[in-house]
């Protein structure tokens, strides 16, 4: 196994609290997470639950009203404290990321260079040999807009992992895909992930996905989102998608459902109330 | 789908013996087919016109023969200096509201602060059409020349101030949020993210700018009479020389295309993404 690349994070009692038009929402209620530096954790959880809330507070574009994160026992995020996005902590987002006026070249070199970090050659050479190493070659001068969903995705992806982020934090990356693509993305990122453990923080409400890709797979309950449950998932890795059959998986697969299942219940009456005051 | 239409071709092309197509053959074939339609369009539209002078109305409408004897009829440089002279204000004036008018609009996109500031003023102005501005641009401008310059720049200048802001407003949080995570300053960001995610909208306002640049350039010179296609078609009207109306309307709208094909191909070049 190669050296960890990534960091511990550690989500200690995060609270949030955000006024919007209807009054004040609490997102987030004493929510707690520990990933192990190296670990692919997957956060699951009913839609509207805090997910996306949680994961960008982690990436420094969101503050939190209590609790703190710290990466590597160093606190980027506590309150009172300026928001601090950085290259350690990077995100691939729901609706893409990539900057559409640059070319996969030049969004790729674009974080190591604004750091100052490497050349714009230094940076080029590397690009390309991520690109290669990937399956990308020959679309280094392509405009995003140029290249299918599954491919801007592993541009992304690439443009990210450049920097050696301490986590990549993932947003439901994959869920404008389709199927197939999907499970090739699937396939391509556990590969990533087997040449070098990062520390991933992947949020989806594919359950299916989630247990396929994950280490450990963590319940949110619905808002204000708390970690209700964390499973660890042991199956062989790097899986292959015949394994989303066998009963091992089916019997996660049960676990994580009605852990989820629960919650999205209890989120819809919540709804229903709202609608009826 | 070109690979499909390339093989069943071949397949045509082996079972009858006919000539050989190959992909650009097609394209050239769809482009000969749209000049052909628009062709057609300009055709049609002169037969319109034709068949409106064949109308009995107050004055004699000139028929498109006319039109055609009167436009031989010109003095050459005589017509080439007022195109020239036209073309040469709606420039300036757009050139002059595109320097102003897109820093500005950025900055109003950018900063909720200036927006309070300026935006409103700017709103209260946009209603007052910019062909209310003559009389107070005549009495305010030493020469017609100012006067007709200031019409270009006011009529071009607030398509670029609203699209430049919408550009800018309407960017996504995603592109600013990877740059600052990527480890761009402000600065940084304002020239790598902001500008360019906002290019594309800004050259919409360029695109109608300039149309409207030319709308007040005929305003201003038909008021101003110095020279210009629009005085020259004024000139016509005023002399009876009606067939000449018509050379005049088609100069200005053959200049006015031909000024936004330019807006259109240069956004073509510096908006390579889409």
């Amino acid at each position: 196994m190669s050296a960890t690349v990534g960091s511990a994070l550690s989500i200690q009692h995060v609270g949030k609290i955000y006024m919007s038009r209807e009054g004040w929402t609490e997102a987030l209620d004493d929510c707690s997470l520990d990933i192990r530096a190296g670990e692919f954790s997957v956060l699951v959880g009913p839609s509207g639950c805090g997910k996306t809330t949680l994961l960008n507070i982690v990436a420094g574009f969101d503050n939190l009203t209590k609790g703190q994160v710290s990466l590597d026992r160093q606190v980027i995020a506590a309150t009172g404290t300026a928001l601090q996005p950085g290259p350690d902590r990077l995100v691939v987002f729901q609706h893409g990321g990539l900057f559409p006026w640059m070319t996969v070249i030049d969004n790729v070199c674009y974080g190591p260079t604004i750091q100052g970090k490497m050349s714009a050659s230094e940076a080029r050479d590397v690009a390309l040999n991520m690109l290669t190493g990937v399956g990308l070659s020959d679309i280094e001068n392509m405009f995003p807009g140029d290249l299918s969903g599954g491919m801007r995705r592993r541009v992304e992806i690439i443009r990210a992992l450049i920097n050696r982020p301490k986590v990549l934090l993932m947003d439901e990356p994959f869920r404008a895909l389709d199927a197939l693509t999907k499970s090739v993305m699937h396939e391509f990122l556990l590969r990533l992930y087997d040449q070098e453990p990062y520390t991933i923080f992947f949020i989806t409400h594919d359950l299916i996905e989630a247990i396929y890709l994950g280490d450990a797979v963590s319940v949110m309950t619905t808002r204000p989102g708390r970690i209700k449950c964390v499973v660890d998932i042991e199956l062989a890795r790097p899986g292959s998608h015949r394994e989303l059959t066998t009963p091992k998986f089916l019997k996660y697969k049960a676990q994580i459902t009605d852990a989820v299942h629960a919650e999205a219940v209890k989120a819809f009456v919540a709804g229903e109330r709202e609608l009826a005051r | 789908m070109a690979k499909v239409a390339h093989s069943r071709l071949a397949t045509a092309r082996h079972g009858a013996g006919t000539t050989s197509y190959s992909v650009p053959a097609i394209l050239a074939v769809g482009q000969l087919r749209t000049a052909g339609a628009q062709l057609l369009a300009v055709v049609f539209l002169i037969l319109v016109w034709w068949f409106v002078s064949t109308l009995p109305s107050a004055i004699h409408i000139p028929s498109p023969a006319e039109a055609a004897r009167s436009a031989v009829q010109l003095e050459p440089d005589v017509f080439l200096k007022d195109a020239l002279l036209s073309t040469w204000r709606v420039t300036f004036g757009f050139i002059i509201a595109a320097v102003i008018a897109i820093p500005l609009g950025v900055t109003i996109g950018y900063s909720p602060l200036v927006r309070d500031l300026i935006f409103f003023p700017i709103e209260l102005f946009r209603p007052i059409p910019p062909i209310a501005w003559i009389p107070l641009a005549i009495l305010f401008f030493p020469g017609a020349e100012w006067m007709i310059v200031f019409l270009t720049f006011y009529g071009a200048f607030f398509p670029i101030v609203y699209n430049t802001v919408v550009g800018v407003s309407g960017i996504r949080s995603n592109y600013i949020r990877a740059a600052k995570s990527l480890g761009a300053s402000e600065w940084t960001i304002f020239w790598d993210v902001v500008l360019p995610a906002a290019l594309p909208t800004i050259f919409t306002g360029l695109y109608i700018a300039i149309s409207v640049a030319w709308l007040m350039v005929v305003a201003g010179e038909m008021i101003a009479n110095q020279g210009g296609i629009g005085a020259m078609t004024w000139q016509a009207y005023q002399t009876t020389q009606y067939p000449r109306i018509f050379v005049g309307m088609a100069a200005i709208g053959v200049l006015g295309y031909l000024s936004s094909l330019a807006v259109r191909l240069i956004a073509r070049i510096i908006v390579r993404w889409e």
